[in-house]
């Protein structure tokens, strides 16, 4: 196909898409701005979500890439390798200091509080920090190659779905920006918090201690978030499919129907074949880059997962027991402290979950779209039947290194089980303290 | 394609008595007058400044009666564990929430909801205009009997709490009364649902239905063209048993005589569900009158193609015409994906409410039995719960709470099989008909019908299906066993210290008089380890 | 002359029919309204004595119940609670839904017309049925004789035992029953997946060496009956669930009841010495569960044989490959799944999770035993 009848062609898909305006209020938005854009070649890739990208490509945990057009990326250079693998050297060198000083009595400072149990659980939270983190750099490491692959065949999509439709799709990922802001200052809070519980003057390991420990956090729950936006920008191309594809539905032509009789009729259905192979390749295209992005994260997201999980659990254990304690004396400290960790934890918990299950429903559904298109010859409805025959077993789903499914139900089973946890942790509680004024009364 | 006459009568004509019901006690804002006139719910201001009006007025009422009544409550936080308190608390507000949500989310979608019954309309004309017809006068009848079973329960439930368990002398017990509004008010909402879904389920088995009419009508064309006399005896009658199957060899009539009597005298299609119970369908026009009051011209229409296809056109199949045929199963089938999407719409307006009356029967059974169990220990409990105090009030109020989820779970369970039956209903016109085309045909459809999914879920949080009843009933389990056992234990060590304080009363003079308090611990120990150790 | 379901099917079904629980007439009796009316009669008094007995037991001052403590006395009830709703059930679906079964027989008649030849065929056709049945009922009745020479008798234990193992024996039985119905289901399924074995091998056989002129038309014919058969067998599944649609989910509730409550008990009375050793009575109720489910389970793991061997014909004509298309997508809409009102599926999975549930329980009792015992109750 010579390039001029896809300009030609442009002008009547145009037209065809932007029959449902609300459906693309940001394609069209993104398509004025694609006028600007298309005079200054050399626009960032993956604008929306820049400020995250520089964070986490500054961390070592992304590679700094060229760029090598608007629609391609290429391989970092070499002092720009050299540099992450040296920030990667340094995180790993300062874990290993920090697990030292963790076992020598160094940080004996920072392990103050009443009862032996928290002082407990601190420890293991700090090591699931580390842990979490230091899995994540690795795997980071690991899948340098593959998250450029990513990034090169989203922006191949991209390319071709302009050439095709003429259409920019934006990522609307701005969600990414707000979230980064949620996590720093939630890190700054928790890391003041936790200086100005110190008794006596601070020594120097435990500021880097506390410092680390908040870099390491907040890095962990960024990498959640830049997840989160890749998943995003993927289901919005889903559902761009899902549209494209939801114009040829019978509930669509028999709205044109009734439209063209006041206009000249216009068949629609005859782009039908070309854009359904459109369609399908896009599909798969997308499918594979879910793929991928699941195996790059999977074991990243499993480890946050768990770790958020108890994080939760022993937060709202404590903010519990302040609140019922009955010395009538609710320590601001803890209650702040502990608010500040359940507002990162869980709104990182429904953003992920949230992200993986909108992804997951657009790419179920377009399979769903495709079984309300009725063509009326042999040739469309083969041409159907091949797609619904392929997508019958072809569960879509973005797991968590294959132990279980995240999507929103995930949610509520880890609050279901969170809740579990709780009332057995707050009954023996119970029992202990009734212990414990049996044991008041003795010594009385 | 619009006519301007109504083809059919609309479902919210069924409506009338809940509606007017669910108005004036503030479920609904919609327009009364135009629903009444029209049979359409219109957005109304006033009705939802009526709602707000209502729902503020049962939030100030609900609130004193928890403060009047808690003066109990508060000499109960010293004796009761803190868990026990909190719950209570969570408990006796979880009624006041779920009624917010349900009356909040019915006034954000007052407009969409009567979107909904006219997509319905649109649907029923469509059914309609394929020949296969509803009856809607079950629906009615459905309504009278939740509404009557609701008012039973309500009633029993506040009368003889009420009468056993509240102090009636003073005249603030009155309040008491509005205990019984929040669980009255969302049961209002969720009939509204309930006979929606029912209707969805009946229009899923009205298409099931045609599509099995067209497999007997054309077995029974078959047996006609192969001269069968013994049974174009029966043709004609529809209530004459006769097997699916084309034709059995008579051998095995003969040996099956015992069979066909027990099964004589009933359709064969009732076994597969109620889908083909109401052969004797009514046709949904509005009595010949229509919303103007005219008399529509052709009152009887419907009966003629009820009775043609028996008498006259007995031996003619329309599966034997693939192509004819093929225009009626695409219909069918995007009537069917249209019901599914109006099931999902439902399903989303209503997600809130289902949520929160999950939630709400959840932890109100799970507690009503634990204070059951708290009040045969003869410990306090809450005093909102003090239904809990006599077992059969607690059975009632199980029952009740019990019924509205399950009876929703089981509706949705329901409609998405029925949906599911069509696919089936579907193949055995293909394989009836044996024909090349027809196979075509089949097969692209019950593609499609594969992709066409009703799964009812609460906020995707988890799906309303019989699967979520094992999940639930598990979890009401462990949670009892885990608070019984830890109650149990609570109070034995409160027992412990107690027998220990009125031992140590005397010990003490023990201790004093030694002067060693090493000896009083030795005691406790000795104490404790009595008191723990199995006395058997 | 014993109609066309065979000997061995025949005494069987007048044994559950003399116990109520087979609510239809068989193949050689007269068959009038009476009948059925002296039946349901037969079957309504049955229901009302167990009942009756249950009333009697609840309420009754003798000790029926357990005596020693609360714990003891709440489980019987527990059990004989959970135990009538099963009976009731079975006898209500007797008397009240005769016809899903009745649709079923008859389907099973028709798909299988001839009775093995002789007795010893018969007993070889049925046998996982007959070791089932034979198996847990001795077991039973060996158990409850050596309890009787073994254990001090004390007046609760002759009451309670002598009362509510009828219980047991029916809601056994009626197990047994279900067990039968399945096994039948699953020979159906098993000869569709041979005779599509037989026609794979076929096809495969004719399009390499030799065909004959319409054997394309033949073979499509064999798929298309294959297919209006397998319709029958699913009709016969559904007919099935939905004639013990109650009884399957209250008798699986009450042996998963007792067995629950029995372990706990168990250990408790182990821990506390109490001299009764009645509990391993629950040795039948253990095997009776994974009985039935094992039945399903094979049922069910058909479908994919099935599945399979119907893609492995040769496909040689449009109109074979039509046929094929067809039935898989028939296959992918009608699959056979046994569940007990939707609620959970019948397989081994659901084995695993109710013992994984009894332990949880288990181990929380464990756990806070010590605290149980003592002057408390």
């Amino acid at each position: 196909m010579s390039p001029n009848t896809w300009v030609i062609e442009m002008n009547s898909h145009k037209s065809r898409l932007f029959t449902h305006p609300q459906a693309h209020p940001r394609s069209q938005l993104s398509n004025d701005a694609f006028a600007r854009r298309a005079v200054s070649n050399d626009n960032p890739v993956f604008e929306d979500i820049s400020t995250i990208l520089s964070v986490l490509k500054a961390s070592g945990l992304l590679p700094f890439y060229e760029q090598l057009s608007s629609y391609e990326v290429g391989p970092p250079s070499k002092t720009n390798e050299f540099y992450s693998f040296f920030v990667r050297g340094v995180v790993h060198a300062l874990t290993i200091f920090n697990i030292y000083s963790l076992i020598t009595p160094n940080s004996a400072q920072l392990f103050f509080s009443l009862r032996e149990t928290d002082n407990v659980n601190q420890w293991i939270e700090l090591l699931l920090c580390i842990f979490t983190y230091t899995l994540t750099v690795f795997v980071c490491a690991r899948n340098t190659k593959s998250m450029l692959e990513i990034m090169n065949e989203i922006l191949k999509l991209d390319k071709e779905v302009l050439r095709q439709f003429g259409v920019v799709l934006s990522n609307n990922c701005n969600f990414s920006v707000k979230f980064l802001v949620v996590i720093v200052c939630c890190q700054a809070y928790i890391m003041v918090l936790r200086i100005y519980a110190v008794k006596g003057a601070i020594t120097p390991t435990s500021y880097i201690l506390i410092a680390f420990y908040a870099f390491q956090n907040g890095l962990t729950a960024t990498y959640i978030v830049f997840a989160s936006a890749l998943l995003r920008i993927v289901c919005i191309r889903f559902h761009f499919v899902n549209q494209l594809l939801n114009a040829f539905t019978y509930v669509q032509q028999q709205k044109l129907a009734k439209k063209s009789r006041r206009q000249p009729p216009v068949s629609n259905m005859e782009h039908f074949p070309e854009d359904s192979l459109f369609i399908y390749r896009t599909h798969n295209k997308l499918l594979r880059i879910y793929k991928s992005i699941n195996e790059c994260c999977s074991l990243i997201i499993v480890c946050f997962l768990g770790y958020s999980f108890y994080t939760v659990t022993t937060n709202w254990y404590n903010l519990f027991v302040q609140i019922t304690n009955n010395k009538g004396i609710i320590s601001a400290h803890i209650l702040q402290w502990c608010l500040a960790w359940l507002c990162l934890h869980t709104s990182l918990l429904a953003l992920l979950s949230r992200s993986c299950g909108a992804t997951t429903y657009e790419a179920n559904s377009t399979s769903q779209i495709l079984a309300r298109v009725y063509g009326k010859s042999k040739e469309f409805q083969n041409i159907i039947d091949k797609f619904l025959t392929k997508s019958i077993k072809q569960e879509v789903q973005f797991t968590a290194y294959g132990f279980f499914a995240i999507d929103n139900s995930t949610l509520f089973k880890i609050f279901s089980a969170v809740t579990t946890y709780l009332v057995i942790l707050i009954q023996f509680k119970q029992l202990e303290d009734s212990k414990l004024e049996e044991q008041v009364q003795n010594e009385v | 394609m619009s006519q301007p006459t109504p083809l059919v009568q609309p479902l919210l004509l069924q409506f009338q008595q809940l509606f007017f019901i669910s108005k004036i006690v503030g479920v609904l804002p919609q327009d009364l007058d135009k629903f009444r006139h029209k049979n359409m719910l219109e957005k109304s201001r006033n009705g939802m400044f009526y709602m707000l009006g209502v729902l503020s007025v049962y939030v100030v009422l609900y609130n004193l009666l928890i403060y009047s009544f808690g003066e109990e409550d508060r000499t109960l936080k010293a004796s009761q564990s803190t868990l026990t308190f909190v719950i209570g608390l969570f408990l006796t507000y979880i009624g006041l929430i779920m009624m917010a949500t349900d009356q909040l989310t019915a006034l954000f979608n007052q407009g969409q909801l009567g979107e909904l019954y006219e997509r319905i309309r649109v649907v029923d004309e469509r059914l309609y205009r394929e020949e296969c017809l509803l009856d809607n006068s079950c629906i009615a009848k459905r309504i009278r009997i939740m509404l009557i079973m609701t008012f039973i329960f309500e009633i029993s439930i506040l009368v003889a709490t009420y009468i056993n368990l509240v102090d009636y002398t003073q005249w603030l017990s009155l309040l008491w009364i509005v205990s019984a509004v929040p669980t009255f008010i969302n049961t209002l909402d969720k009939i509204w649902f309930a006979v929606s879904l029912y209707a969805l389920k009946e229009r899923f088995e009205a298409i099931n239905a045609t599509l099995e009419d067209l497999v007997m009508e054309h077995e029974k064309y078959k047996t006609w063209l192969s001269g069968n006399d013994a049974t174009t005896a029966t043709v004609g009658n529809r209530t004459t048993d006769h097997p699916p199957q084309s034709s059995p060899p008579p051998q095995y009539d003969s040996n099956l005589e015992y069979l066909y009597k027990e099964l004589g005298g009933i359709d064969v299609g009732s076994l597969r569900g109620s889908g083909s119970k109401n052969r004797n369908k009514v046709a949904p026009i509005a009595h010949s009158m229509n919303s103007f009051g005219e008399s529509i011209p052709t009152p009887y229409k419907p009966q003629r193609m009820n009775t043609n296809p028996m008498i006259n056109m007995a031996h003619e199949s329309e599966l034997s015409n693939a192509t004819k045929v093929e225009e009626k199963l695409n219909n069918l089938c995007q009537v069917h994906d249209e019901i599914c999407e109006i099931g999902k719409a439902m399903n989303g307006l209503w997600s809130y409410p289902i949520l929160s009356l999950m939630a709400y029967g959840f932890l109100i059974f799970t507690a009503q039995l634990y204070f059951l169990y708290c009040a045969t220990q003869f410990q306090s409990i809450p005093s909102l719960f003090r239904s809990a105090k006599n077992p059969f009030i607690t059975v009632i109020v199980l029952v009740y709470t019990s019924g509205k989820c399950i009876y929703l779970i089981y509706l949705s369970w329901k409609t998405s099989l029925a949906s599911k039956r069509t696919g089936i209903s579907l193949h055995k016109c293909g394989v009836v008909a044996d024909d090349n085309l027809l196979y075509e045909i089949v097969n692209h459809l019950s593609l499609k019908l594969l992709n066409h999914s009703v799964d009812f879920s609460a906020c995707g949080f988890f799906t309303l299906d019989m699967e979520t009843l094992y999940g639930v009933s598990g979890g009401i389990t462990s949670y009892l066993i885990i608070l019984i056992q830890f109650n149990l234990a609570a109070q034995q060590a409160k027992d412990a210290i107690q027998s220990f304080n009125s031992f140590n009363d005397t010990a003490g003079f023990v201790g004093a008089a030694t002067e060693m308090d090493n000896e009083s611990s030795t005691l406790y120990d000795m104490v404790t380890t009595t008191m723990m150790s199995p006395t058997y | 002359m014993s109609g066309n379901i065979g000997q061995l099917l025949h005494s069987h079904l007048r044994f559950y029919q003399l116990l109520g629980l087979h609510g239809l007439p068989l193949p050689g009796d007269g068959w009038s309204e009476n009948w059925a009316k002296w039946f349901r009669l037969f079957a309504g008094c049955l229901m009302i004595g167990f009942t009756a007995l249950t009333v009697v037991c609840l309420t009754s001052s003798d000790v029926f119940l357990y005596q020693g403590d609360a714990f003891g006395w709440f489980n019987d009830i527990l059990k004989y609670g959970f135990a009538e709703i099963a009976v009731f059930s079975i006898y209500a679906e007797t008397i009240w839904h005769p016809r899903p079964l009745a649709r079923f027989w008859q389907l099973y008649a028709t798909l299988a017309p001839q009775p093995a030849s002789t007795l010893r065929l018969q007993m070889r056709q049925h046998w996982r049925f007959l070791v089932t049945l034979y198996g847990t009922l001795s077991l039973e009745g060996l158990l409850v004789c050596s309890l009787a020479s073994m254990q001090v008798m004390s007046r609760h234990i002759v009451l309670f035992w002598s009362t509510f193992q009828p219980f047991v024996l029916i809601v056994h039985l009626r197990n047994t029953q279900f067990v039968l119905h399945l096994e039948l289901l699953r020979q159906q399924l098993l000869q569709l997946e041979h005779e599509l074995a037989l026609l794979a091998e076929y096809s495969t056989f004719a399009s390499d060496v030799a065909s004959f002129a319409g054997f394309e038309e033949y073979l499509r014919r064999r798929v298309r009956h294959k297919q209006l058969i397998y319709g029958r067998i699913y009709e016969m599944a559904n007919c099935f669930l939905v004639a013990f649609r109650y009884s399957v989910l209250t008798v699986l509730l009450m042996i998963y009841v007792r067995i629950a409550v029995d372990c706990y008990f168990m250990y408790y009375t182990l821990y506390n010495k109490i001299n009764i050793i009645d509990y391993y009575l629950l040795l039948p109720a253990v095997l009776e569960i994974p009985a039935f489910i094992y039945v399903s389970q094979s049922c069910m793991q058909l479908m994919p044989r099935i599945a399979h061997q119907l893609h492995s014909i040769v496909i040689t004509s449009p109109a074979l490959s039509l046929q094929i298309q067809n039935f898989s997508l028939q296959l992918l809409h009608q699959g056979v799944r046994i569940d007990c009102l939707g609620i959970t599926v019948l397989d081994s999975y659901l084995l695993t999770r109710s013992v994984t549930a009894i332990c949880t329980y288990m181990i929380f009792t464990v756990q806070l035993m010590p605290k149980l015992s003592g002057t408390y109750w």
